[in-house]
């Protein structure tokens, strides 16, 4: 399987695409990398930073693979779409381009993952799943704790640079 | 003194304490102030930013509800792992002090919906936090403070 | 003050004269919507109090009313906030209210509220906010738990 590096705050962790279940969500993945941006932290989902895709590394991409119905694992590294429909109130933390349509990987790095609101989130769950995707694409294989410690800093010092590349064998 | 003060970084709001609803929970509230620390931003509610508390007695039940809105105070036992990186040894609820800023939010427990007591109501400078709790998300969490008005 | 030229505004009735209040109509976030329900008025409905999600009206839309899922509301509600919902057939157990399929428009009149159905919390399209009188119809939607359904104008409020 193909893999990738997650740079963060001076730490690293590996993880493996999971190209023989979601093949085309992997190689959609794969052409847009690397992708850097700045990294912030969740405040739905628990432990969880994300990487929003913007400009030409913007992903619209249909649902693929399993069934999923918000059930997430730590180590989880989804590909996530949020149609314009959804209403996500004033999204000041966000810039400007994510104040509807969202497009970004999101990153569960710990326990509780999709814990909280997001778990209890009637879109995710009901008939009108089709207005978000969200496509397990990834796992982290190796998670030193200091890139776990780095994650979970975000929380609390804001924003930090992520960095995602192929990693070449 | 029913009126309280919320400072958070460089911005001020004020809340009305519901001592008819929640006499026994603002009565602790009022004897514990000011109450000081650096805020933290809700990894699992949504637009919530608390204070963790280290109270000398157990806060009861008071007012409760799972359908926590805009404007509102907390008080609540939050499970130690939204607090944590990892279950403390023998610690399993941390006692916060909370508002809600915005939509989108709801207090979860580990099994679902978590009930609050509900302590007041922010009347003044709420979209001064609304701008600056999105703020602190991105540049880093600052000082919060609560006390009198 | 542009702004306040540029919303759009609806009045909601009890018209037995219990009630009534103004709401603006979300046009940035809900354009659809919005358009959609500003071509259907003046309406007149029966408004019925909720049995699932707390302090909520509701009143059926008559006829082919089907809407696409616009800004929709992912959790609770404000007090105020005025929404439309459809329900496919056999989306759910039995017949809420008696209807195999629905359009319906709920208000939400107070808090501890969250629109939910026989499978739980429903994502529902969030379109108007009450901008004036929502106490004085909130009094009116709770008479409605002992007195049951009343009739709902809901109207343009035309700029003069």
């Amino acid at each position: 399987m193909r893999k990738m590096l997650f740079e963060l705050s001076g730490t690293a962790a590996v993880a493996e695409l999971l190209d023989d279940v979601v093949p085309k969500t992997c190689d959609a993945v794969w052409e847009i990398l690397p992708v850097e941006g700045m990294s912030i932290h969740a405040n739905w989902s628990s432990r969880e930073i994300m990487l929003h895709l913007e400009g030409d590394k913007i992903l619209r991409l249909p649902p693929e693979g399993p069934l999923r119905r918000g059930t997430t694992a730590p180590g989880d590294i989804i590909y996530y779409w949020r149609s314009p429909q959804m209403s996500r109130g004033k999204q000041l933390a966000y810039s400007a381009a994510f104040q509807r349509e969202l497009s970004e990987f999101a990153i569960f790095y710990g326990d509780p993952s999709a814990g909280g609101m997001a778990a209890d989130d009637p879109v995710r769950m009901g008939r009108d799943s089709d207005l978000q995707v969200q496509t397990l694409f990834a796992r982290f294989i190796d998670t030193p704790q200091a890139f776990l410690r780095a994650c979970e800093e975000i929380r609390h010092e804001g924003l930090q640079k992520l960095v995602v590349r192929r990693l070449e064998e | 003194m029913s009126r309280i003060k919320i400072t958070l970084g460089a911005v001020e709001a004020f809340a009305e304490l519901d001592e008819e609803h929640a006499p026994a929970t603002t009565r602790w509230l009022k004897e514990a102030l000011p109450i000081q620390g650096r805020a933290v931003h809700s990894m699992e509610n949504g637009r919530e930013v608390y204070l963790v508390l280290d109270p000398s007695q157990p806060v009861p039940d008071e007012n409760q509800t799972i359908y926590q809105t805009v404007g509102d105070l907390l008080v609540y036992y939050k499970p130690a792992i939204f607090v944590e990186p990892e279950w403390p040894r023998h610690v399993r609820d941390v006692l916060v002090v909370s508002f809600v800023y915005e939509r989108d939010t709801a207090i979860r427990g580990i099994s679902g919906a978590l009930a609050t007591n509900v302590v007041g109501t922010i009347t003044d400078g709420l979209d001064g936090l609304v701008h600056e709790a999105p703020r602190m998300r991105r540049e880093g969490m600052g000082q919060m403070t609560i006390g009198p008005a | 003050m542009p702004d306040e030229h540029l919303t759009r505004k609806i009045r909601i009735a009890f018209e037995d004269g219990s009630g009534s209040a103004i709401a603006d109509l979300l046009d940035d976030d809900a354009p659809n919507t919005c358009e959609a329900l500003w071509g259907m008025l003046p309406l007149r409905l029966t408004a019925v109090h909720d049995i699932w999600s707390g302090h909520e009206v509701l009143a059926h839309l008559e006829g082919s009313a089907v809407l696409a899922p616009e800004n929709v509301l992912t959790y609770i509600p404000m007090p105020g906030d005025i929404f439309y919902y459809y329900r496919p057939p056999h989306y759910v157990r039995g017949a809420p209210y008696g209807r195999p399929e629905s359009a319906e428009l709920g208000v939400v009149y107070d808090r501890d509220t969250r629109p939910q159905g026989p499978r739980g919390p429903q994502a529902v399209n969030l379109f108007a906010h009450i901008s004036s009188g929502r106490e004085d119809f909130a009094r009116a939607c709770e008479e409605m738990i002992s007195s049951g359904q009343k009739d709902l104008l809901i109207e343009r409020v035309e700029e003069r």
